[in-house]
């Protein structure tokens, strides 16, 4: 049966009380000043879905969609610290991946900001990778219609009957399924607004907890939790307490991202204040991860290898190609940032190079292009810091799975810096189609006249000379 | 005939200061200092010293240290003897290359000065010439961030110098290292053809081409093919198809649409881009003609001009006159009209300079024409730099009609210069064919 799960994040606990949460027989209503942030996560088995959604799945291993708008803020209960943009990793359980890819994109794309064929995915250890930062946000309407048709086989049609209407602006989503699951799970956040939680064809949890920490390591949720199973079935609210283990967490802020003026052809990105955080702990490491977009080269053979080390960079590496004759995307790029000498590097540089951009059809002079910045992380071992370090899995907001995580081991804990994450502008300089007339004629008259001129010189001179001094003798 | 005013002035007994011992010891030095200049400019400065190649000369050197193809390395496109040589880069000490590169460099300037001498050219003039090669600061930066050109330039002075010995299968074999090295070298297989050959005009040979065949061309080429089938089959049998690719295919249809020095460069932009994107109704003209030459790839039709005047009618016409010349003049003519043109690519013709100056009168009767060839030369190629700092550090759109215009010009200098050496040539005045 599909579930919704609603969790609030209370400002305080003192919020909740018979004013402002009323609580009826058929809903249950709550005004936006009573929550700081709103996540949803919809979980809908596989027989539920519509044909033409499983026989995707069928060929399907894993997938994962997810999407951060450029605003949403990383929050350690809901665990949102994907990287920012659009992101989808594919892993087709066939051969004939292509045409996989190309149905996934012609199902999602309906209704999710993107379009790609299967040559613009790129490889990784895990997975087939899309990345895009979309021009225009995922709206709440988007996502309804999305649900609305993935419920369609499950129940009518009428949006009322399946989950509350999404009307508002999300600031992130995550929709991800696995042959191991068998169900597909959306998860979004969504800012405050005023919420009514009305019995529907779907079971409803709602969860309303105020977030502090124990601990280090441990997050404590206290508040109530209430089900509403269907129209019959209305379960009345109860205390809860939990304690919960993240394995992402926010260690601190201070990182500073520019590129280095002139930015010319090759922007020079240069990151400081690595050093302000400290380790969170001994074994701890620091990570970059970066989604390049094919605009710009990563040049894997000239890069500040003194600071640091290259696990990987999957996709388009091609070091000469002009971006018109590449068909993927970008690409990926791991680094570990190295320590000199037991001291972590304050700053790091990563120089790219532009590709070459198509002449433009009209008047523009230069493209110009979004650089997200690297994500920068401390990856740990868990099972050597925590005490019950099992217990993150068992986190309910935890989603280990593709994406960047998937490059660690599963016992690994992620501490990331607060501002990670936001793009940088710039431009490359292109040709104009309307300069092409002038370039052949230019070219063609200086090769034809040089070439005449050089003639002429020779003929004179063959005419000035026409008989050959004779040949030296040999020694 | 008189020998040039330079050389009659000379001293038969030029001071300790002027002898090639202390030019060489001199020229070892200095590359010594840019050496020292290299590491420290490498390790301290935000702009690195060691060129790009270098680096990767030396990955490729890794690969192969490790049993793998020098060619997993991307843009490695030399033949693996070169990996095979820089070796030591990985086992032993990574600016080895450049060592043997400032080697090399310094063999070839000592390979000129016997050229020089053989040319009877006094010895404190061989010093003076010869020091431009041995102390341009060109060339020493070329050699000592790493580029590997000075390898290709020992096999080419080399080669010339057996030939002009006499020595017509050392000459042979030589060349055809030369040609293993790097294709361009090529073009200097039929001067060296003419030139052991006997003719009075070059009509001579046009209507009778057999008179190309006699013992000292057999020699000269059945020593080039010896030597570059050995290596070339070596090294199709060790690597396979991937070496023929890389190291010569390549070079053959390669369309570089970044800019560089090369004429044809934002053609080949222009036009890679818009055939990729079927855009060509975008750049249409109202003019047909001009539509017709839109359409036309001038990349696919640059051989023609280049190896119809590099190999063919300049050797034919100027080689029995002065070989040194010839080289010189098909060197830079091949590098003006080629598709893709770098600062490197002037080594090519640079060695050469030192032989035609020994003899040219654009150094005494026709100073000022030498001294404007040289100004044109110089400001031609800092106009396109100017345009080309604008594009690539300020990330100006300068393509048209900046850069096309700065091409035009430098291609213009180049045209201005083979023209003067022409001159230069009919204004010789000994005819000992050198």
């Amino acid at each position: 049966m599909a579930k919704q799960r609603t969790t609030l994040k209370l400002a305080s606990l003192n919020a909740i009380d018979t004013d402002n949460l009323i609580l009826q027989k058929d809903q249950v209503q709550i005004p936006a000043s009573v929550y700081l942030k709103r996540q949803d996560r919809l979980t809908i088995e596989k027989d539920e879905l519509p044909q033409p959604l499983q026989q995707l799945l069928e060929n399907m291993y894993q997938f994962r969609i997810q999407w951060r708008s450029n605003s949403d803020e990383s929050d350690e209960l809901f665990q949102n610290f994907a990287t920012k943009g659009l992101e989808i990793d594919l892993v087709p359980s066939i051969l004939e991946y292509e045409q996989v890819f190309n149905q996934f994109e012609a199902y999602f794309s309906r209704y999710l900001p993107f379009h790609f064929k299967a040559e613009n995915l790129i490889s990784t250890a895990t997975s087939a990778t899309y990345h895009v930062i979309p021009d225009r946000e995922i709206t709440g309407a988007q996502l309804q219609k999305l649900i609305t048709d993935s419920l369609s086989t499950f129940s009518s049609n009428n949006t009322a009957d399946q989950i509350d209407s999404i009307t508002h602006q999300l600031s992130n989503l995550d929709i991800a399924w696995s042959t191991e699951s068998n169900q597909l799970s959306i998860k979004w956040m969504t800012p405050p607004h005023d919420i009514i939680v009305a019995p529907s064809q779907i079971k409803k949890e709602l969860g309303l907890f105020q977030a502090r920490k124990f601990d280090e390591e441990d997050l404590e949720l206290t508040g109530l939790t209430l089900t509403i199973q269907d129209q019959d079935r209305f379960v009345e609210p109860s205390n809860t307490l939990l304690i919960l283990k993240s394995r992402h967490q926010t260690i601190g802020n201070g990182l500073h991202f520019q590129f280095k003026e002139p930015v010319g052809l090759h922007p020079t990105l240069q990151i400081s204040g690595l050093s302000a955080t400290s380790k969170p702990y001994a074994n701890c490491e620091l990570f970059m991860f970066s989604h390049l977009q094919n605009s710009l080269i990563f040049d894997r053979y000239q890069y500040d290898e003194k600071s640091l080390s290259l696990i990987n960079s999957w996709g388009e590496n091609d070091l000469e190609l002009p971006q018109y004759k590449v068909d993927r995307y970008g690409s990926i790029q791991l680094f570990q940032v190295l320590d000199k000498g037991g001291d972590l590097v304050d700053s790091v540089e990563i120089k790219y190079h532009s590709r070459y951009l198509a002449v433009d059809e009209g008047n523009s002079t230069s493209g110009s292009f979004e650089l997200l910045t690297p994500s920068l992380f401390y990856a740990c071992d868990s099972s050597e810091n925590l005490k019950d370090a099992e217990l993150v899995s068992t986190n309910t907001f935890d989603s280990y799975y593709l994406g960047y995580e998937s490059f660690f081991e599963p016992s690994t804990n992620f501490y990331h810096f607060s501002n990670n994450q936001s793009t940088l502008s710039y431009d490359i300089p292109r040709g104009k189609a309307g300069d092409f007339a002038g370039v052949q004629l230019i070219t063609f008259a200086s090769v034809v006249l040089g070439t005449l001129a050089l003639l002429c010189k020779v003929y004179g001179s063959l005419i000035a000379n026409p008989k050959l001094p004779e040949s030296k003798k040999d020694k | 005939m008189s020998e040039p005013q330079t050389e009659t002035k000379q001293s038969p007994n030029p001071p300790a200061y002027l002898s090639t011992s202390t030019l060489l010891w001199f020229s070892l030095l200095v590359r010594f200092l840019f050496l020292l200049y290299s590491f420290y400019q490498d390790t301290y400065l935000p702009v690195k010293y060691t060129d790009i190649d270098y680096l990767v000369f030396t990955d490729a050197s890794r690969y192969v240290s490790q049993s793998f193809t020098p060619y997993l390395r991307e843009t490695y496109r030399y033949t693996p003897l070169l990996s095979w040589l820089l070796l030591p880069n990985v086992t032993w000490f990574e600016s080895w290359g450049k060592i043997l590169f400032v080697i090399f460099d310094l063999i070839t300037g000592w390979v000129i000065i016997k050229i020089l001498r053989l040319m009877k050219v006094k010895e404190a003039q061989a010093v003076r010439l010869s020091s431009i090669w041995l102390l341009n600061p060109m060339v020493i930066t070329i050699s000592t961030r790493g580029s590997s050109e000075s390898v290709l330039t020992v096999f080419v002075i080399s080669f010339i110098f057996h030939l002009i010995q006499g020595d017509h299968i050392g000459a042979g074999v030589l060349a055809g290292v030369a040609v293993h090295l790097k294709i361009y070298p090529v073009i200097y297989i039929p001067t060296c053809l003419l030139f052991l050959v006997d003719y009075t005009k070059p009509c001579e040979l046009v209507c009778n081409p057999l008179k190309l065949i006699n013992s000292k061309t057999l020699k000269f080429g059945l020593g080039a093919a010896a030597s570059f089938l050995t290596l070339s089959s070596a090294m199709y049998y060790i690597y396979g198809w991937e070496f023929v690719e890389h190291t010569y295919l390549y070079h053959l249809t390669r369309t570089d649409h970044r800019h560089n020095f090369s004429i044809y460069n934002m053609s080949l932009y222009f036009t890679s881009s818009l055939s990729s994107t079927n855009s060509f109704e975008a750049a249409q003209s109202s003019y047909p003609i001009v539509n017709h030459l839109l359409s036309t790839d001038l990349s696919k039709l640059a051989f023609v001009p280049q190896l119809a005047l590099s190999s063919v009618v300049i050797p034919l016409v100027y080689t029995k006159r002065s070989l040194s010349h010839t080289l010189f003049l098909q060197t830079l003519i091949f590098v003006s009209y080629n598709k893709v043109m770098t600062s490197q690519y002037f080594i090519w013709f640079l060695i050469f300079l030192p032989m035609i100056l020994s003899r040219s009168s654009l150094i005494t009767t026709m100073r000022a024409k030498g001294i404007a060839m040289l100004l044109f030369w110089i400001l031609g190629q800092a106009a396109w730099l100017s345009q080309g700092y604008n594009l690539e550090f300020l990330g100006q759109a300068c393509y048209y009609p900046g850069l096309i215009s700065a091409s035009v010009a430098f291609f213009a200098s180049n045209i201005y210069v083979a023209m003067g050496i022409i001159d230069s040539v009919d204004g010789l005045s000994s005819n000992d064919g050198l």
